[in-house]
């Protein structure tokens, strides 16, 4: 099957998906997301990928859903589209996923790009969940994962008022990991994904796990759950190569397992 | 090849071989800047970032550059006190001045008369500024009561330092020609009626650049100056990343390994 609405390529060990509706500032059609799932899903099973990096344009990471799909829907028209499905599963992939993002990342956009393990800015993108305008809210994680991104009261401004965060603004307040030259985004994005893809794909995945767990457990679980998987990767022999690479003072060569 | 934006009624722009030029054409006004010539410098300088022009010169047709905000559009604000002063600074001056100081390419002001408060603030916001014998500079914003805004408040200072540019604030001095070369205000002082002409010959030398990396050197100064030199320093790094894999740079290299003059697409 071709791919339509997204690029799919490989450099070495990092695959990059590019969103690619450059006309609509790659607003998230039913289609795009679903083909977004798919090369996820393919670069997710290649064992030779070990990080992955989602980037739109110059201009927009993506600006938001096709709102033209949406307009006459029903309740169940959308329960049963599920359109946003996809950006869901991020999370549960076994390879790190990182976004690159440049201009315009709004509504659909932000949440995608949330879903993210982290984001990698431009200095000139903005960040918002502008659903408040269309007489809605977001739907694809928004209210949930910006809030505890950025906390309560930068996020209730954000989505009552729909205003955008400046990239500068997102990375103080917690949203974004890495700003970027405007015009080193891209190149900046794909160093963060090869120093990702160069570790363990073992231990990043478990570091993936435990981070993310963090955010739905106690601390108490959430440090005993730590504690159960740290102990478990000394089950690994790329535990055993990164340690004994680190007292002989070479570089290790990791196996993933 | 020359490109011009036609439909234009108060601003003319043209574009020729990579040399972009944007006038200012309401003469009898003194180039005071209303709503509709706003819309219309934008339209030029997206007009501008289509034809990928090389270099910019902004400039002033007849006898002032430009007097700044249209004053009859303030009186129309005092009768009506629905309209917000702030929402109208956003939508023209703001995006105005961000618009130009956004621009990945040279970009020069051609100065040959009056420029006053965010006319003013116009040439302040290119990078080079070429200045008439008979150009004079003014804030005239307390004057009537205003702040000094479209980009005054960080542009002036950051030539000139707080305590000038607070005098030239407080006062409405108007500085002549000379006083602001030597304050640093504007790069080269030529003869009055010139600044065009000698403006445009400096273009056309930049026009003939690496057009990337004098774009990204303009975005960096503009950005390092408000930043430490740690964060300067790598985002040079990264800059220079990109710099690297351009075309010019390759030709810059090889044409000075060959012993001979390079030829710069801008690529």
């Amino acid at each position: 099957m071709s791919w339509e609405q997204v690029k799919v390529a490989r450099e070495d060990a990092v695959g990059v998906i590019t969103l690619d509706r450059p006309r609509v500032l790659n607003a998230l059609s039913g289609e795009l997301v679903a083909e977004l799932g798919r090369a996820l899903d393919e670069l997710d099973a290649d064992a030779d990928v070990r990080c992955i990096a989602v980037v739109g344009s110059d201009r927009a990471f993506a600006a938001g859903a096709d709102i033209g799909q949406m307009v006459e829907a029903t309740p169940v028209d959308m329960l049963r589209a599920d359109a946003f499905a996809a950006i869901e599963r991020i999370g549960s992939l076994a390879t790190p996923v990182v976004a690159g993002v440049s201009g315009y990342c709004l509504g659909g956009g932000c949440e995608l790009a949330m879903a993210c393990d982290f984001i990698v800015a431009s200095e000139t993108a903005t960040f918002g969940q502008p659903e408040i305008n269309l007489g809605i809210i977001p739907g694809a994680g928004g209210s949930q994962r910006l809030t505890r991104a950025i906390g309560k009261a930068k996020a209730m401004d954000l989505v009552l008022t729909g205003r955008s965060l400046s990239a500068i603004e997102a990375e103080a307040a917690g949203l974004v990991a890495r700003l970027a030259a405007p015009e080193a985004w891209l190149e900046e994005t794909m160093r963060a994904c090869r120093e990702v893809a160069s570790r363990s794909a073992l231990a990043l995945r478990v570091a993936r796990d435990v981070v993310n767990a963090s955010q739905e457990m106690s601390l108490q679980a959430g440090l005993a759950y730590e504690q159960r998987s740290f102990h478990m990767l000394f089950a690994s022999n790329d535990q055993r190569e990164g340690m004994a690479a680190f007292r002989d003072k070479r570089t290790p060569e990791f196996v993933g397992s | 090849m020359v490109a011009y934006l036609d439909g234009l009624t108060t601003v003319r722009c043209t574009v020729e071989e990579g040399l972009a030029t944007v006038t200012m054409a309401r003469p009898e006004k003194r180039n005071a800047v209303d709503v509709t010539m706003h819309r219309e410098l934008r339209r030029a300088l997206a007009h501008v970032r289509r034809a990928e022009a090389r270099v910019l010169v902004i400039s002033g047709d007849g006898a002032a550059f430009s007097a700044g905000q249209d004053l009859t559009e303030l009186g129309q604000a005092q009768a009506d006190p629905a309209l917000r002063v702030d929402d109208h600074v956003r939508r023209t001056w703001n995006a105005l001045i961000t618009d130009i100081m956004s621009l990945r390419l040279p970009v020069l002001a051609a100065v040959d008369g009056p420029s006053a408060g965010a006319g003013w603030s116009i040439a302040l916001a290119a990078d080079l500024r070429i200045a008439g014998a008979s150009a004079t500079f003014r804030q005239g914003f307390t004057r009537i009561g205003l702040v000094p805004d479209s980009g005054a408040t960080w542009l002036l200072p950051a030539l000139v330092g707080p305590s000038r540019a607070l005098e030239l604030m407080y006062l409405g001095t108007q500085l002549d020609a000379d006083t602001a070369l030597s304050w640093g205000l504007v790069n080269r002082v030529v003869a009055a009626g010139t600044a065009l002409e000698e403006a445009q010959a400096m273009a056309r030398l930049l026009a003939a650049m690496p057009t990337r990396a004098l774009g990204m050197a303009r975005q960096a100064v503009y950005r390092n100056l408000r930043e430490g030199l740690a964060s300067s320093l790598e985002h040079e790094a990264q800059l220079q990343q990109v710099a690297a894999r351009t075309a010019d740079h390759r030709e810059g290299v090889f044409a000075f390994l060959e012993g001979r003059e390079p030829r710069f697409t801008g690529a």
